[in-house]
């Protein structure tokens, strides 16, 4: 059997009186491809921030790697949907990836140079490497989205949390970063917050519909009587039914 | 030596020490989008005073209670009764003021202290203020220069700082009390009415110039330290009120500034209606 990464039982979640998530199970293997899907406001975010350790569940049990989220944080990489950084802050495009593993450094007076060189490599791989100098704030939305995505990317996470990270990436860059993803899935599990199901569904092994409650199918045990037109597209939108999307 | 010099030197070294905390807290405050909280604070902290000249004690010390008592205050109300932040802050603004204004009524002769409270006035700056001032510049830059990858990515993205263990909770409560302690040692220049112009506009001078954090603090630190000679000197050569004259001349920086800001950014992107209309 597989070593599960993400383990939630039962798990509630209230940002005031009414509760937002309701006794979710659900579990995720290593080396799964994920999609989380569900309507708006549906939780999907609040979900990853249990997972991050930066909300903490009011009922159930959540383990990342079999301990608490919040000792989990260092294994996890997390491209955040919204960031809620000040969009004026003075800072490189170099020095937000390397914030991926800046707690492996933290004190001395430079980088060590294997972090630099992996900043570099991973830089090139999402072809940002021409922009390490510029401010961060200056650069585009796409370009902010793939520096995002370098700074989860860097530290080689064990479980890779993607909310979002397309939104505003062209159609071209989509599809190479998906493919990355698929790359590195090999190495990592990946849980990726997303509403275009049907560009997904050739990449993932699993989708999870949340809509305060959740629900887990397998993509590839998502009943399928009508076999010899169109694979995915079928099991899409039985899925999207089921998710009631 | 004659006695003018003697005050001009004294108050110039003042000059110097502020510019420094100055432009450190100040990046904190603009970065952290401070600026109203220690605009709060700073006039809150005449509470303070008020009480200890009232009871008769050194005014500085009622004013570092006051300051303390504002952060913990406004912490618990934000996190413990999720009040909200804005609220909370005007709420303590005017009842600071409104306490000091009380106590230094209820004592004899206040007319005079109230006035170099609020507007500053460097005469009344003493050298135990300009020890103050110089540890904590020592102490500011010593931190800055061991903690600055902290610094910077607690500033930055706390969630992410958060995630890769850092005490952020910590962090953010060490901040205001830095800042709240650069206030109060830099209202006995600037008084506490003009105090969160010389922390903010340095600081965003900077900010326009800077690829980094660390940068805009050298900057700031060196816009800050520029306008306070130059607001100084003027206010000696013309006999102007020395804080009011330092943030006019810091407001004229800030929008010199922005002018070259805007210089160098048509320098570098030059036609854009000239290669664009062919
Ligand atoms: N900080 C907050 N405080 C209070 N309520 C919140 C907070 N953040 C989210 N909510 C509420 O929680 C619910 C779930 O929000 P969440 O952001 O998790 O949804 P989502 O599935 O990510 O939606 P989207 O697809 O729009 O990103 C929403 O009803 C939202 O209003
Ligand atoms: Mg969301």
């Amino acid at each position: 059997m597989k070593k599960s990464v993400v383990e939630s039982r039962g798990v509630w979640f209230a940002y005031e009186e009414e509760y937002i998530l309701e006794e979710i199970t659900l579990s995720l293997e290593e080396n799964d491809f994920a999609a989380l899907v569900g309507p708006n406001g549906g939780g999907k975010t609040t979900f990853v921030k249990l997972l991050t350790g930066l909300l903490s569940p009011a009922k159930g049990d959540l383990s990342v790697f079999g301990i608490s989220p919040q000792k989990a944080g260092p294994r996890i990489g997390y491209v955040p949907q919204f960031s809620g950084f000040d969009p004026d802050f003075p800072i490189t495009v170099l020095d937000v990836t390397l914030q991926g593993i800046f707690h492996k450094n933290l004190l001395g007076p430079s980088w060590k140079k294997e972090y630099l060189k992996k900043a570099e490599e991973i830089m090139e791989k999402l072809e940002i490497v021409s922009l390490g100098k510029k401010r961060f704030s200056d650069l585009s939305g796409g370009q902010k989205q793939r520096t995002l995505l370098a700074r989860a990317l860097i530290s080689s996470p064990e479980l890779l949390i993607l909310d979002e990270p397309t939104s505003s990436v062209d159609i071209s860059v989509e599809e190479d970063i998906y493919d990355l993803l698929k790359e590195m899935n090999k190495q990592m599990t990946i849980l990726l917050v997303t509403h275009d199901m049907a560009f997904v569904s050739s990449y993932v092994n699993k989708v999870i519909c949340l809509n305060r409650r959740s629900a887990c199918h397998r993509l590839d045990e998502v009943a399928d009587d009508s076999e010899g037109f169109s694979p995915y597209g079928h099991k899409v939108t039985q899925i999207r039914h089921q998710c009631g999307l | 030596m004659n006695h003018l010099t003697g005050i001009y030197l004294f108050s110039l070294t003042a000059a110097i020490l502020s510019g420094v905390a100055a432009g450190i807290t100040g990046t904190f405050v603009v970065t952290r989008r401070l600026a109203v909280m220690s605009g709060g604070l700073a006039h809150a902290v005449l509470g303070g005073i008020g009480l200890a000249v009232f009871l008769s004690f050194d005014p500085m010390w009622g004013a570092f209670a006051a300051a303390l008592l504002f952060v913990l205050v406004l912490v618990f109300a934000k996190n413990r009764m999720k009040e909200r932040e804005d609220t909370v802050i005007a709420s303590l603004w005017s009842l600071g003021m409104a306490l000091g204004i009380l106590f230094l009524s209820l004592t004899p002769g206040y007319t005079v202290d109230l006035i170099s409270y609020l507007f500053g006035n460097i005469l009344i700056v003493t050298p135990g203020n300009l020890w103050a001032l110089g540890i904590l510049d020592l102490i500011l830059t010593g931190a800055v220069l061991l903690f600055r990858r902290h610094i910077l990515y607690v500033s930055f993205d706390e969630e992410y700082a958060a995630m890769r263990g850092l005490p952020v909770n910590l962090m953010a409560f060490l901040f205001l009390a830095v800042i709240a302690v650069a206030i109060v040692l830099l209202t006995r220049i600037v008084g506490l009415v003009l105090v969160i112009a010389l922390l903010a506009l340095p600081a965003s001078a900077a900010n326009l110039f800077s690829k980094r954090l660390s940068s805009m603090m050298i900057l700031a630190a060196f816009f800050a330290v520029f306008f306070n000679i130059i607001g100084l000197t003027l206010a000696f050569a013309l006999n102007l009120p020395s804080g009011a004259t330092i943030i006019i001349v810091a407001s004229a920086g800030y929008g010199a500034a922005r002018w070259i800001k805007g210089l160098m950014k048509k320098r570098k992107s030059p036609g854009i209606t000239s290669s664009g209309a062919r």
